[in-house]
């Protein structure tokens, strides 16, 4: 099970996110509302795993992504993002997100993503 | 090559002769077919590296044979096995010729049907890489992105893997369905795994080979070594001009290619990558969007035609492992110990300038494992382990490393004999120590002068010479670890880089000058702010959860003028002789992967330094050494 850091501006999602992985068994040892605070909240917990999401006030996603790869090569992160964001996905995805999960977010497809990103080499 | 060559013909013969041993055992089980399976798999990565065509084809194709066995799940019966076995002489007698200077190239035209019909056509990895398609799921989202997650999942597997569609076509966005991937160096029980860890995908196959490499009937056979009959002229297509006299000229598959060539890419790439970094910085000025895309574009050539020439490089393991089954044997029986050796890893391809390079620290550790680490036979049995000692060897790809290991099940290493003989050495004091994990305590083993022969053979069994190891693995660009529990063994673990050209780095500014730090060298690096500072005595520390880190300026070290700041201190945490330290610069500049060159004439008595590269804005970047840069 996987210690997360879940980063979204809006309370919903942070809450929706909270629940499903919690119910799976997570422990989210954090929620960041924007992408300052997830990179300092990255800091003082350590998480195995952020779940980010890329449309956010102040510092957006892919800017955390890039910022959090380069400082810990090792982070681990899903992608919490809409659809019609195609482009950013992609680029995500090559600063090298685990994984990426659609919103309206399938709690299904979060499980599984999580689960493994969690894990593996 | 020579070198090579031989360590060929060593293992080759040993891989024949196991298979050839399991084959003719009437009782043989499915796990010792497996093991058949493995022993042929070895040898025909090692032929195709080789470049013997011959024999990587006709092994490739009784491989064939031996998996349609595996996935039937029976034991074949006498007549199969005969075939296999014939097989089996058949690429002895290759190696024969190769032994006596030829290429193998012997006849097998009569076993290719038979096998081929044998065989259930199942597709395979050939020289040509092995196949995949992967599904995605019809409901995924973004099926453009997906395609792309996998293909990058696969590429840090196998750097050098082909898709289709290719990689520019799926960053286009729209829809895929199904990704095809031409992957090398990894078998079906890896793509299998890699596979399990993806989401979004509905199924996974293994698609059979184009049918160019199907086998025919009349499949083009290598001519004989004997020059004594001209060779038949074929039936359907106008006999080529043949020379007027000596052997027959047959254009093969594959060619040799002299290292010197080899390496004469590598530059060659460093200047190509160097002039694309010149021409993105010149966009960069002119504002030009369009140059941009191309200079994008550009990279993404340049990345993929890195991936096939350091693919060119690769050679297996296995080859370094053929005298090192020598030295175990000859060392044991002198010894009077029985030792198993377990090779694992032996296909994974390597820079033949670390596969030159290793050579020699594995030595070292199989004879220290030897020498000191494994106990005699009757010592065994009184402590209650078999009489047979196991040595294993073993190579895996992580990521885009190389993690090497050699682990013995001998007496271990007394992680307190350690301890003690640190504090007498003067290299930490008594109530430090106490703090320490084992695994920094066993760190002191590869301190200089730390073992010697006498004093440490007797109370730890292990660490001789151990700081020669690690200048060996350091200078490489690696890192080298290890465990051990009193009693269970030890095991030594080297993590390399696939290649000691191109390396990693994390640029540095100081004042206005740039350094690069290797990232393989770097613990971690941090902001610090005012508060994570102590003044000590002894000058700056940095608190850590682990404790007090020295602070060390590095524009003093290296004689830069720079600034430093203790609002917000960039810190690079890294290993030095005297533990780990952390190295104050005046700001991070970004990760980046250099090509480096060594330095020559006088400047390679600079201490501290590895080489040298030459950023996309001109500047000159001095590639730094951390271990070599601080005394001890």
């Amino acid at each position: 099970m996987s210690r997360v850091l879940v980063v979204d501006d809006a309370a919903f999602m942070r809450q929706t996110l909270r629940d499903v992985l919690e119910g799976a068994g997570h422990e989210v040892v954090a929620e960041a509302e924007d992408g300052e605070e997830a990179l300092a909240l990255y800091e003082t917990h350590r998480p195995d795993l952020v779940t980010l999401d890329l449309v956010m006030p102040r510092m957006g996603g892919i800017e955390v992504l890039r910022e959090l790869r380069r400082r810990h090569p090792e982070a681990r992160v899903v992608v919490c993002s809409s659809v019609s964001d195609e482009t950013s996905i992609l680029e995500a995805i090559r600063l090298g997100a685990r994984d990426y999960v659609l919103k309206p977010v399938s709690a299904e497809k979060l499980r599984e993503a999580v689960a493994k990103a969690g894990r593996g080499p | 090559m020579e070198r090579y060559r031989k360590l060929f013909l060593e293992e080759s013969l040993r891989h024949l002769e196991a298979a050839e041993e399991v084959l003719g055992r009437d009782a043989a089980g499915p796990q010792d077919l497996e093991a058949v399976f493995r022993e042929i798999h070895s040898l025909k990565g090692m032929a195709g590296s080789m470049g013997f065509a011959a024999m990587a084809e006709l092994a490739h194709r009784l491989e064939d044979l031996l998996d349609a066995w595996r996935v039937r799940g029976t034991v074949p019966g006498a007549e199969e096995r005969e075939l296999a076995l014939r097989a089996c002489d058949r690429l002895a007698e290759m190696r024969d010729d190769i032994a006596a200077g030829g290429a193998g190239d012997v006849a097998w035209d009569d076993l290719a049907g038979h096998l081929g019909r044998a065989a259930e056509p199942e597709g395979g990895q050939g020289a040509d890489g092995l196949r995949v398609r992967i599904h995605l799921a019809p409901d995924s989202g973004s099926p453009a992105a997906r395609a792309y997650l996998i293909l990058l999942r696969f590429r840090e597997a196998d750097p050098a893997v082909t898709s289709d569609p290719p990689e520019a076509e799926i960053l286009q966005g729209g829809g895929v369905e199904a990704l095809d991937l031409v992957v090398h160096g990894l078998g079906r029980a890896d793509v299998e795994a890699l596979y399990e860890t993806l989401t979004e995908v509905a199924g996974l196959e293994f698609p059979d080979p184009a049918p160019l490499s199907e086998p025919a009937p009349h499949a083009p056979v290598p001519s004989p070594p004997e020059e004594a009959a001209p060779p038949p002229p074929p039936e359907t297509s106008p006999p080529p001009p043949e020379p007027p006299e000596g052997p027959r000229v047959r254009l093969p598959e594959t060619v040799q290619v002299p290292v010197g060539i080899l390496d004469s890419f590598v530059d060659l790439l460093g200047e190509l990558t160097i002039a694309r970094s010149h021409i993105e910085n010149s966009a960069r000025r002119l504002g030009s969007e369009v140059l941009l895309e191309e200079v994008d574009r550009l990279g993404r050539i340049v990345r993929g035609f890195h991936s096939r020439v350091m693919e060119l490089r690769m050679l297996p393991f296995g080859l370094v492992v053929g005298g090192l089954r020598r030295l175990v044997r000859d060392q044991a029986a002198r010894l009077g110990k029985s030792v198993t050796l377990e090779v694992r890893g032996e296909e994974i391809g390597l820079d033949k300038s670390i596969l030159s390079r290793i050579s020699d620290p594995l030595v070292h550790l199989v004879r220290n494992a030897l020498d000191h680490g494994i106990e005699p036979p009757k010592v065994r049995e009184r402590v209650g382990k078999p009489a047979q000692a196991l040595l294993r060897i073993e190579a895996e790809r992580v990521r885009n490393r190389v993690e090497v290991r050699v682990c013995d099940d001998g007496k271990g290493i007394d992680v307190e004999a350690v301890r003690r003989r640190a504090v007498d050495l003067g290299l930490v004091t008594e109530a430090d120590s106490r703090s320490l994990s084992p695994a920094e305590i066993f760190g002191f083993l590869f301190r200089p002068g730390f073992s010697t022969r006498e004093e440490v053979s007797e109370l730890s069994g292990r660490g001789v010479g151990l700081d020669v190891v690690k200048a060996q693995v350091d200078a490489m660009g690696g890192t080298v670890e290890l465990t051990s529990s009193p009693g269970e063994g030890a095991e030594v673990r080297m993590s390399l880089p696939l290649s000691v050209a191109i390396v990693p780095v994390l640029l540095v500014g100081l004042g206005r000058r740039v350094l690069a730090l290797p990232t393989a060298a770097i613990h971690r690096t941090v902001e610090a702010s005012p508060r994570d500072v102590r003044r000590t005595p002894d000058g700056h520390v940095l608190l850590t959860e682990k404790g007090q880190v020295p602070i060390a300026a590095l524009g003093k070290i290296v004689g830069f003028p720079c600034r430093t700041r203790f609002e917000r201190m960039p810190l690079v945490l890294t290993a030095s002789q005297a533990g780990t330290v952390a190295l104050a610069v005046d700001a991070f500049l970004g990760e980046q992967d250099l090509f480096i060159k060594p330095l020559k004439g006088p400047l390679r008595a600079l201490r501290g330094v590895g080489g040298y590269s030459v950023l996309g804005d001109g500047r000159l970047v001095f590639l730094l050494d951390p271990p070599s840069l601080l005394p001890a």
